[in-house]
């Protein structure tokens, strides 16, 4: 039997002052991670992201008539300019859309500008991963992180603890990580970008500021609605489409279920819900191939069955929207000149809808996909693959995006590493081509429509390596 | 439900406040908090509807040891009342057949319910009488393979008389379904464990802080390791063509062989921590495998509970039964040391053919077990030419330079066998072999990797699995020389443990959230 004297010398843990000293202990230890947490947060924490610019800015706007919010991800932010449909329907619009926001994200914002605002329109803009794609803790997490910042703190750890909490968190490692947000959001892991922050966050810019600084290249045009000038490189669209990014699955019912809770809140609050389908680059569509259509289908249900509005923009005739090549930064956003044009497309939309029109007759039907396929009368873009044989022989084939009936012609050039070119096989509706045995450099796939006398309409590039 | 997760952490919180709980007032009782506890993680965890073949197992394996027991005193009574010795005898063997048969049954019983669920859509996919491995449709019930291991092991035990049978259903329903054994093991013995089950225990007892810390090593294990590279490896294994080039398969199989360490030794930590909160210790499953010196101690240092239920259960029985005594005469005419080993060769591959098979029906498993078993046959029937040749090299063998030898061997042994188990295709496993040796071409190693779809950030990222390898392998070489690792790290003032522990914390959180959509379960988690 020990000696108490014994037992103090040993700190055993049985004793009252064992049982204190390790409860000191622990709590030295939680203050320890606690600070560090702290300190990795305000080094590595994203300053400046753009769910904290909507955040604060839709904040200033707390004293502004608001009817009308975009809600969605970053293919809404960047699809809908407020202005411009505020200018056309004489409307109050404020675009709280965030990168990759979540449905259930969504479903928040809507939520606080209907709590806050009473408006009457709620625009959600989405795309096919928003449907088939539910896994953006890092969205999550930068966009609870926002909207706490200018929260009272019992609200803040109440928004925290719900996101914690939420199916798609509970189950999960994220539901524990979180608690280290700086995980989630955070900037690139070299001392340069560290650096960087840190010094954001000191300067006393405001958010604002530091996402002009974070996000070069990009420009705050008020409302909560932000977009690059970039265009997209079609000779790239192998790389652009989501398909390539993503994957392809079919829509999770998850996301069905939330776009039907936004409808419901949307029902019930009185509040006329649009759920828009952003505009994409043609290719972007048809990789999909039928999987497009059977998917939006649901969607398109469910929205209905909701009491909302569904409008597919990539299947508006061309009498209400035809998107120029240029109108994209990439393969899933448009620019700040095709979200301008869309803008406008999408008010003239919003006004025969306002007038009771029927606007189904706007757009091809999902169950007749075959005239949105022959409804496209261009190269939307072309991409290669590459095939090599057991022996070593090489074959590009190209696959060209576009309408069922226009007629291609492709040409195959070989791009030597000194940047020669010769011609493997000239022009012709072959899609494929046999690469000559020891061919270094690149295949140059150049595509046009027959009849064409462009040198190319579109081309891409396929590497030889391996 | 990830054990890395608040769900998780909430109903264990749960569990222990209503046991310790429960524990003030009646420890006895406290057994039946581990049993709705159990049920509940069940069905949260796996498929309620699946609950009915754990149930089913449990109900065979603990009504055929009563009945055996029953059999056994009718015996005792029956021999007691004969006249003479061989009435005696004859009872006894009247009375042993019964026994056999009743065991027979509750053996068909459990193994057959594993059989179908596991093995019978598979089988019919490759003899083409089915569409895929898994048009059937059969739902594979949440650690069949463990508990029903487990629940045989208690059967053959009761068998053998190595214990009086439970009589309360429910005592036994505990032991087959303890929550944190139902995920991918360890497959636990009744003598050891349920006596921990149902005695009761005082948190004050409880080794918390050891616990945790051995929860957070698996969880590092699991996350930093595992779930970094499985990425990675899935798109090196998935696009193999005839040209992949050796060293690209090296570096998969390589990373195979920490992910796979990785995330079942890090699964084993964390259940073994969350089972120790209760004050019950389960099975150890690693000891530090990759420090062995031969296949056969590769395989007792593995999954160890399962070694040690083929050993008991399937090895010993075989190597001594008639056909391979009367196999160990006859070589013996060859040699001492071939009729000595050469039962044990035979019972070593049979037993790795069924590790094979336990993993999965399909070819590339069988040549795998084959592999192992053929390996560690060969090692035994060879190992006086071994001697021999280390006599004639004048090697020594108690040096530590040959320790290090036998290591690294044993390494390159196992991942050899690795290739059989993770290229999914048995054809493509034999053309990655065939590649490694006669077409590494380390010079398309890169450009190869990136056609694959691999990218820059994949490799730059793997910087941090890096650091995980470097802590585990330090950890496990201070284990491996007896240190008391865990001691140590609580040993430290509490500042220095904060600092540690935040580090360790930074690299999981990173990593969880690098990988958020790359890893699934843990891949053992329907083995």
């Amino acid at each position: 039997m020990p000696t108490s004297r014994e037992k103090h010398a040993r700190g055993d843990a049985s004793s009252p002052r064992g049982w204190r000293r390790r409860v000191v202990e622990t709590l030295v230890v939680i203050a320890v991670i606690v600070a560090m947490d702290v300190i990795c947060s305000f080094a590595l924490e994203q300053y400046g992201s753009l769910s904290s610019v909507m955040w604060s800015e839709y904040r200033a706007a707390a004293g502004e008539g608001i009817d009308t919010v975009v809600v969605g991800s970053s293919t809404s932010q960047r699809a809908f300019d407020p202005q411009v449909l505020d200018a056309a329907l004489g409307t109050s619009t404020f675009s709280m859309a965030t990168p990759a926001q979540p449905l259930d994200d969504s479903y928040t914002a809507a939520e606080q500008a209907i709590r806050d605002h009473h408006v009457r329109r709620v625009i959600l803009g989405v795309d096919y991963e928003s449907l088939s794609f539910d896994n953006w803790a890092g969205s999550h997490v930068a966009f609870a992180r926002a909207k706490m910042d200018g929260e009272p703190l019992p609200q803040a750890v109440a928004d925290y603890w719900r996101l914690l909490v939420s199916p798609s968190f509970v189950r999960r490692a994220d539901s524990l990580c979180a608690l280290f947000p700086w995980g989630y959001n955070h900037v690139k892991l070299d001392p340069g970008s560290v650096a960087a922050n840190v010094r954001e966050r000191l300067s006393g810019d405001g958010t604002l500021e530091a996402a002009k600084v974070v996000n070069g290249g990009w420009t705050y045009y008020g409302r909560g609605y932000g977009n690059y000038d970039n265009v997209i490189d079609y000779s790239l669209a192998r790389k652009e489409t989501s398909v390539a990014i993503h994957g392809t699955s079919d829509f999770k019912e998850a996301c069905l279920n939330q776009v039907a809770d936004i409808a419901r809140l949307c029902r019930e609050s009185g509040v006329q819900l649009v759920v828009v389908v952003t505009p994409r680059p043609a290719f972007n569509v048809l990789v999909y191939g039928e999987k497009y259509s059977e998917q939006m289908s649901r969607l398109q249900r469910v929205v209905e069955q909701g009491g909302g509005t569904f409008v597919d923009a990539n299947l508006l005739r061309s009498e209400a929207y035809s998107p120029l090549d240029a109108d994209f930064g990439d393969g899933e956003h448009l620019n700040r000149t095709g979200a301008t044009r869309f803008s406008q497309a999408f008010a003239s939309v919003l006004q025969a809808l306002d007038a009771g029109q029927d606007i189904g007759a706007l757009s091809y039907s999902y169950d007749r996909w075959d005239q949105y396929l022959s409804s496209i009368k261009h190269l939307s873009a072309i991409v290669s693959r590459l095939d090599v044989g057991d022996d070593g022989t090489a074959t590009v084939t190209a696959q060209a995006y576009t309408g069922t009936d226009v007629q291609v012609e492709y040409r195959f050039l070989l791009v030597g590493e000194d940047g020669g070119t010769t011609v493997l096989q000239d022009w012709s509706s072959a899609d494929s081509c046999d690469v000559p045995q020891g061919s270094r450099g690149q295949v140059m796939v150049c595509a046009r429509q027959v009849g064409s006398t462009a040198d190319y309409e579109r081309y891409c590039l396929q590497g030889l390596a391996r | 439900m990830d054990l890395l997760s608040l769900s998780f952490v909430l109903f264990l919180a749960v569990s222990l406040a209503a046991y310790y709980l429960v524990g003030r007032f009646s420890r006895r009782s406290q057994w039946v908090v581990l049993l709705a506890a159990s049920l509940a993680f069940y069905c949260l965890v796996g498929r309620w509807q699946t609950l009915a073949y754990m149930l089913a197992c449990a109900a065979v394996t603990w009504a055929a040891p009563l009945a055996l027991a029953r059999m056994g005193e009718r015996c005792r009574e029956e021999r007691a009342a004969a006249p003479d010795r061989a009435a005696r005898r004859a009872v006894r063997a009247a009375w042993d057949r019964r026994r056999r048969a009743v065991l027979a049954a509750a053996l068909l019983a459990c193994f057959g319910m594993l059989a179908y669920l596991k093995y019978w859509n598979v089988l019919l996919f490759e003899v083409g009488l089915a569409a895929s491995p898994a048009s059937l449709g059969l739902v594979l019930p949440l650690g069949i393979s463990f508990y029903t291991f487990q629940a045989v092991s208690y059967l053959v035990d009761a068998y053998n008389g190595r214990f009086e049978p439970q009589r309360n259903p429910l005592k036994h329903l505990l032991f087959v379904s303890w929550f944190p054994q139902v995920i991918q093991g360890p497959i636990n013995r009744y003598a050891d464990l349920g006596p921990q089950l149902l005695e009761g225990h005082s948190a004050k007892d409880v080794p918390v802080r050891r616990s945790l810390l051995r929860f957070g090593y698996g969880a590092l294990k699991k996350y930093a390791i595992a779930n970094m590279l499985v990425g990675t490896i899935d798109q090196i294994f998935s696009n193999v063509t005839g040209d992949i080039p050796g060293s690209v398969v090296a570096f998969g199989v390589l990373l195979y062989s920490a992910q796979q360490y990785g995330d079942f030794s890090g699964g084993i930590d964390m259940v073994e921590a969350a089972s120790s909160l209760f004050g019950v210790r389960m099975a150890e499953n690693f000891l530090r495998p990759y420090f062995s010196v031969s296949l056969a101690d590769f395989w007792r240092r593995w999954h160890v509970t399962l070694g040690a239920w083929m050993r008991d259960y399937v090895f010993f029985p075989f190597a001594v039964s008639r056909p391979m005594r009367a196999l160990g005469a006859r070589a013996s005419r060859l040699g001492e040391h071939l009729g000595r080993t050469l039962p044990a060769c035979a019972a070593n591959v049979l037993v790795f053919l069924i590790v094979g098979l336990w993993h999965g029906a399909e070819p590339h498993y069988v040549a795998w077990g084959l592999y192992n078993g053929l390996v560690i046959a060969l090692a035994d029937l060879l190992a006086p030419a071994f001697r021999r040749a280390n006599a004639a090299l004048r090697v020594d063998t108690g040096s530590r330079a040959h320790r290090a030898f036998c290591v690294l061997r044993t390494f390159l042994v196992v991942n050899l066998g690795w290739y059989f188990d993770r290229i999914y295709d048995f054809g493509d496993s034999l053309l990655c072999l065939r590649n490694t040796f006669t077409n590494f071409a380390p010079q398309q190693f890169y450009l190869w990797l990136m056609q694959a779809g691999v990218r820059d950030s994949d490799l730059k990222f793997m910087a941090f699995s890096a650091v995980a390898c470097l802590f585990v392998f330090v950890v496990s070489l201070a284990q491996e020389r007896g240190v008391d690792v865990s001691e140590r790290i609580l040993g430290w003032n509490c500042v220095a443990r904060g600092l540690f522990y935040s580090a360790v914390i930074g690299l999981i959180v990173i990593t969880s959230f690098l990988t958020q959509n790359a890893a699934g379960g843990f891949m053992y988690a329907n083995f």
